[in-house]
């Protein structure tokens, strides 16, 4: 998906104060939030379980990523994307769309703010003079989750079938 | 003579007490005079007898001079003295006999005397007789033999008898005159005096108790007279009061005629504006009366307006039911639009006009997405304005209830005030009627009032003659209070 001229493209939605791009050629598919099943010991910002077309996938509160308290806005679109091998549900508070946005144009974190950013911002960009967090999806969960999660078939009898 | 004796009690009793003393004066007076009288009577009786037994002592003596004469003569006209004396002797002796009938001692000695009489007078004739017939000598010898001196001396002793006895008697009773005529005199001097004493104590004393007793009663009248003199005063005070009250309520029914007169006009105005008023409420009565049936027209045209706009209520919903289908649409087509997009990107160069037909395709989605918000919107708005009008409508329906209903009370308002204007008119023609009765009446009330006056003003001449009179008594009353006072003075000097 690295095309020469060093554009790609990015899915951009919005989570608290923050615009996040998410690579485009990391998510499969965007559709509204789904019946999402509390999963315990699970890390703050996993909201629980949601069946996808027949498979169990975490979904990951995308603001409770990017901070804790605050304004919240209601988690109006669910984000299907890859993250390696597995694939995780990411609860958003809007897609905003589709932008081929320069990869020259986003730098790495500096040191002293990748501190102080969340571990899950990749980069940061500016897009419409707005601040923009390229997330990397692989790094919002850790493996250790995806271990812990139940397999899909007992979850099937847990929860109801998914609306489409 | 006690206190509690009336004046004319006390004085019937002095006069009575006089009288009885007079009553028993005059009749010892009278006893006494009738006893003086027989006494007089009795001592001339006594001077009769003794007349008579000299009479008869001298007829005797005469028929014995007669005798001796014609015995010593023998010559007849001797013998004259003998017949007078014989002829007194019977006559004398009868009236002896007649004069010593009440007295049995003389009497007795009368019936002693007639046989010795008798003998003596035939003794004479034995011896007138003797001389006629035998003569001288027998005749001398029947003196000298014959007992005749004897006889006569018993005679002359009998007589002396009576004599002294009458003697006797005439003393005794001129003594019992004398006494009886000194005993009247006494009576009548001493009596006399004594009826004048206790006449003159009784005077004084009833003068004395009468004088009090009217000085009493004649100081009760004088202050009796003070006090009418008084009350006359007050009256003729509260007569000329009475006069200038009449006069003053005369003034004020007057002035009431006048103002009854006024109130019956005024009245007479209040019935004219009560009529009026009556045909004004009944008008405004008959204008609300078609006010009422324009505002039921207006209520009906306002549920009308509610009723549809109650209906574009419902149809504004049934529009935004339609629009959320259409925004549903419109939003999966965004998300689907999308999904496009990506998987457009996943085909790499191949898929990039997809994703630009996508990408058109969601713009569009948003587009519509709008077009349903901005329709959403103003169909909100179209409902808010309905809801607005209809609440608008209802407050206005309500407005127009209460408008119907204050138009009804007001519809009774004037029913009422036509009938408390009739009732004002009514009672506005009684007072009418009443305050001409009242004028009426008030005129009579002024007349009696009038009459009044002038009685007030006849009563105060009354009373002013009555206080005349009563200073007149008081004066009276005063002189004799002062005469009483004068009259008791001189009797206590």
């Amino acid at each position: 998906m690295e095309n020469p001229t060093g554009r790609r493209s990015f899915l951009l939605v919005r989570a608290r104060s923050w615009i996040c791009a998410l690579p485009a050629s990391s998510v499969i598919e965007t559709m509204r939030p789904l019946a999402i099943d509390p999963l315990a010991h699970a890390p703050r910002f996993v909201a629980g379980l949601s069946v996808v077309r027949g498979e169990i996938v975490p979904v990951v509160s995308l603001s409770a990523v990017l901070g804790e308290g605050g304004e919240r806005a209601e988690a109006r679109r669910l984000v299907l994307v890859r993250a390696g091998e597995r694939r995780m549900a990411l609860l958003v508070e809007d897609v905003v769309g589709i932008e081929e946005l320069d990869e020259a144009r986003l730098d790495t974190l500096p040191p002293l703010l990748g501190e102080a950013l969340p571990a899950e911002v990749e980069r940061l960009g500016v897009l419409d003079g707005r601040a923009l967090a390229v997330l990397d999806a692989a790094r919002l969960l850790p493996e250790a989750v995806f271990a812990s999660l139940p397999s899909a078939d007992s979850l099937a009898t847990a929860l109801p079938p998914p609306p489409r | 003579m006690g206190k509690s004796w009336t004046v004319g009690q006390q004085i019937a009793a002095g006069f009575l007490l006089p009288l009885l003393i007079l009553i028993t004066l005059g009749t010892f007076s009278y006893r006494s005079t009738q006893r003086l009288l027989a006494t007089t009577e009795a001592v001339t009786h006594a001077h009769e007898e003794l007349t008579g037994l000299s009479g008869f002592l001298s007829a005797l003596d005469e028929t014995e001079t007669g005798k001796r004469g014609f015995v010593i003569t023998g010559r007849e006209d001797f013998l004259q003295p003998y017949y007078t004396g014989k002829k007194g002797v019977g006559t004398e002796l009868r009236q002896l006999e007649e004069l010593f009938r009440d007295d049995a001692d003389q009497n007795e000695r009368v019936k002693h005397l007639r046989p010795l009489v008798e003998e003596r007078l035939r003794e004479i004739d034995e011896t007138i007789d003797a001389r006629k017939s035998l003569g001288f000598d027998a005749a001398l010898k029947l003196v000298l033999e014959g007992n005749g001196p004897k006889v006569m001396e018993q005679i002359r002793r009998i007589v002396a008898e009576m004599k002294t006895h009458e003697q006797k008697l005439l003393t005794e009773r001129s003594t019992e005159a004398k006494q009886a005529a000194a005993w009247l005199s006494q009576i009548l001097i001493f009596g006399t005096l004594a009826a004048v004493l206790i006449v003159a104590g009784v005077a004084v004393f009833v003068t004395r108790g009468l004088g009090a007793r009217i000085g009493a009663a004649v100081q009760h009248i004088r202050s009796a007279a003070a006090e009418l003199e008084a009350a006359a005063t007050q009256q003729v005070r509260g007569a000329k009061g009475q006069v200038s009250a009449a006069t003053e309520v005369s003034t004020t029914v007057r002035e009431l005629v006048t103002t009854s007169r006024q109130i019956s006009e005024s009245a007479q105005r209040v019935t004219q504006v009560a009529s009026e008023t009556a045909l004004a409420a009944k008008g405004g009565n008959q204008t609300v009366e078609g006010a009422q049936g324009a505002i039921d027209t207006v209520r009906r045209q306002v549920d009308q307006i509610v009723t549809h706009m109650l209906d574009l209520g419902r149809k504004s919903q049934e529009i935004g039911g339609i629009l959320d289908i259409v925004s549903e649409l419109s939003e999966q087509t965004n998300i689907l639009a999308i999904n496009a997009t990506i998987e457009a990107v996943g085909a790499g160069e191949s898929g990039r006009r997809f994703g630009v037909v996508a990408g058109e395709i969601r713009k569009l989605a948003d587009r519509v997405g709008g077009s349903a918000k901005e329709i959403r919107r103003l169909i909100e708005e179209i409902r808010a304005a309905a809801n607005t009008t209809v609440m608008a409508t209802e407050d206005g329906a309500k407005a127009v209830e209460a408008g119907t209903r204050r138009f009804g009370e007001v519809a009774q308002s004037f029913r009422r005030i036509v009938e408390y204007v009739g009732s004002t008119a009514e009672a506005s023609r009684e007072i009418e009627l009443s305050t001409k009765q009242q004028t009426s009446a008030m005129e009579q009330v002024a007349s009696a009032i009038a009459d009044v006056a002038q009685t007030a003003r006849e009563s105060e001449t009354g009373s002013s003659q009555t206080l005349n009179t009563a200073s007149q008594l008081s004066g009276l009353s005063g002189d004799l209070v002062r005469l009483i006072r004068q009259r008791q003075e001189e009797q206590a000097a």
